[in-house]
């Protein structure tokens, strides 16, 4: 008997037919994980969808591929609807892709959600328990990855901004599933130092997946614990990752984020500059002010020929003496003035001047002056006062006479 | 005292200053005083270090080393 044997293009048109033919491998639904992703100039795309174990080639027409939302990339989950042919020319199989959906995704967000909304209850994220930064770092560490653009960037800003900083740089993995225990652990190690003022926790853009080690609750509650302030810098413009919430300050970018942390040397120098010069010009015034008051106090006639006070008080005395003496004696020739008369008067009044005149006091032996012809009788011894003596007599007879007297003048 | 507080303390003095208010004396020694924190303040600004190191955890171990650009690891 012969044995029939069939060319190539006969074996592979005749698997492709039982491929087709199945009804499973005509229409199936594939989960696994893109990679390879070519995008051709055709508009088809080419990947390889695998698991952990194996791999199967990937090809999506153009007619199909217009219709997705968004290109899938390396890495991502993705459930397939399609169909098992062969490439009948290369003898190879290929799943054929009539649509396909990231997936997981979903899973994902509900999870973001969900964690989001229990952190926020808690009050990880508010607004009172946000630490500031000092205006001058001294110390300033960085948890990112080690190679890639975020290092890079963060690096070569601050050294242009403030380039007198120590910088610690504490590697770590930004994605997968050793990210979020690493990045606790390096927030940890950076609470343990005393003297680091502040933190950059950030990496470069990604999709979600990629940046989900930042959306993990023990990296949250790591930031929400530290005492060093945090600035997360995931670099992802629209949306937010947990560690954005939680962190003390979110910034856009890696730029960004040392941006905020480090200020310009020249911006600060200058401002001290401004400060200091404020400060002379201020004591300066200050100074000339007094020196003016004190020039206009030292230039005062009385300062400058301090003798003159004495000569003009001098003068002053003189005039007053002066004055005093004729004052002095106009007084003393108005009281001799004043005496005359009065001596004058005492004299018309005096007594004696009376006697003068020739007339005399008359008195009994007891002393009482006699005023009347009552007063005495006959052979009664009486002394008789002249001017200038006193004669003692005897009543001899009395005549009795009428006179009137007048008071003044006696 | 960190260098925010320097830095009220001397607008602080300065607005006294300006103020014309003080006697002499006070006057001089507010001056005094802010000369000095201008200058904690700058030795602040030229104080840090300029370095760049790398920390790294080996067997619960902290290690420092300086920070090579490009060292991939």
């Amino acid at each position: 008997m012969e044995i029939k044997t069939l060319s190539v293009s006969e074996i592979n048109k005749y698997i492709k037919r039982l491929l087709i033919s199945d009804p499973i491998l005509s229409n199936i639904h594939i989960k696994g994980e893109v990679s390879n992703l070519k995008l051709h100039s055709s508009g088809h795309i080419y990947f390889t969808l695998k698991d952990e174990h194996s791999r199967i080639s990937c090809i999506m027409f153009k007619s199909n591929a217009e219709k997705l939302k968004s290109i899938p990339q390396d890495g991502n989950q993705v459930i397939i609807r399609g169909y098992i042919s062969l490439y009948e020319r290369d003898g190879l199989y290929q799943l054929y892709v009539n649509e396909m959906e990231p997936t997981g995704l979903g899973e994902l967000y509900i999870a973001f959600e969900k964690l989001k909304k229990t952190l926020e209850k808690e009050g990880l994220f508010n607004a009172e328990h946000k630490k500031s930064i000092p205006y001058i770092p001294q110390k300033i560490a960085i948890i990112t990855s080690p190679t890639g653009a975020a290092i890079k960037d963060i690096i070569s800003v601050i050294k242009r901004r403030f380039p007198k900083i120590s910088l610690q740089i504490l590697p770590v993995a930004v994605q997968g599933n050793n990210a979020a225990p690493s990045i606790v652990r390096a927030i940890e190690i950076c609470n343990n130092f005393e003297d680091i003022d502040a933190i950059i926790l950030g990496r470069g853009g990604g999709s979600i997946e990629e940046l989900w080690a930042f959306n993990e609750e023990p990296v949250a509650r790591a930031i929400y614990n530290s005492n060093i302030p945090i600035v997360s810098a995931v670099g992802h413009e629209m949306d937010f990752t947990i560690a954005d919430f939680v962190a003390d300050i979110r910034a856009h970018t890696p730029s960004a984020a040392a941006e905020i942390v480090v200020p310009k040397i020249e911006d600060v120098v200058n401002s001290l500059q401004a400060l200091n010069n404020r400060l002379h010009y201020a004591m300066n015034i200050k100074i000339s002010e007094e020196k003016k008051q004190l020039s206009t106090i030292i230039n005062h006639y009385y300062f400058k020929y301090p003798l003159n006070y004495i000569y003009d008080e001098k003068q002053r005395i003189d005039e007053l003496n002066k004055n005093l003496s004729k004052v002095l004696k106009q007084k003393i020739s108005d009281k001799k003035v004043m005496l005359t008369n009065q001596i004058e008067r005492l004299n018309n009044l005096n007594p004696l001047a009376v006697f003068s005149r020739g007339y005399a006091v008359v008195r009994d032996v007891k002393g009482d002056r006699i005023k009347s012809i009552d007063h005495v009788s006959q052979d009664d011894i009486i002394s008789i006062s002249v001017l200038d003596g006193e004669i003692t007599a005897m009543v001899l007879n009395r005549i009795k006479e009428d006179k009137s007297f007048e008071e003044n003048g006696l | 005292m960190d260098y925010e507080k320097a830095v009220k303390r001397l607008q602080q003095i300065i607005e006294q200053l300006e103020s014309r208010e003080l006697s002499l004396d006070d006057s001089l020694q507010l001056f005094q005083e802010g000369i000095e924190l201008y200058r904690l303040c700058n030795k602040k600004l030229n104080n840090a270090e300029e370095t760049i190191m790398m920390i790294v955890e080996e067997n619960g171990d902290i290690k420092a080393t300086p920070f090579v650009e490009g060292d991939q690891k």
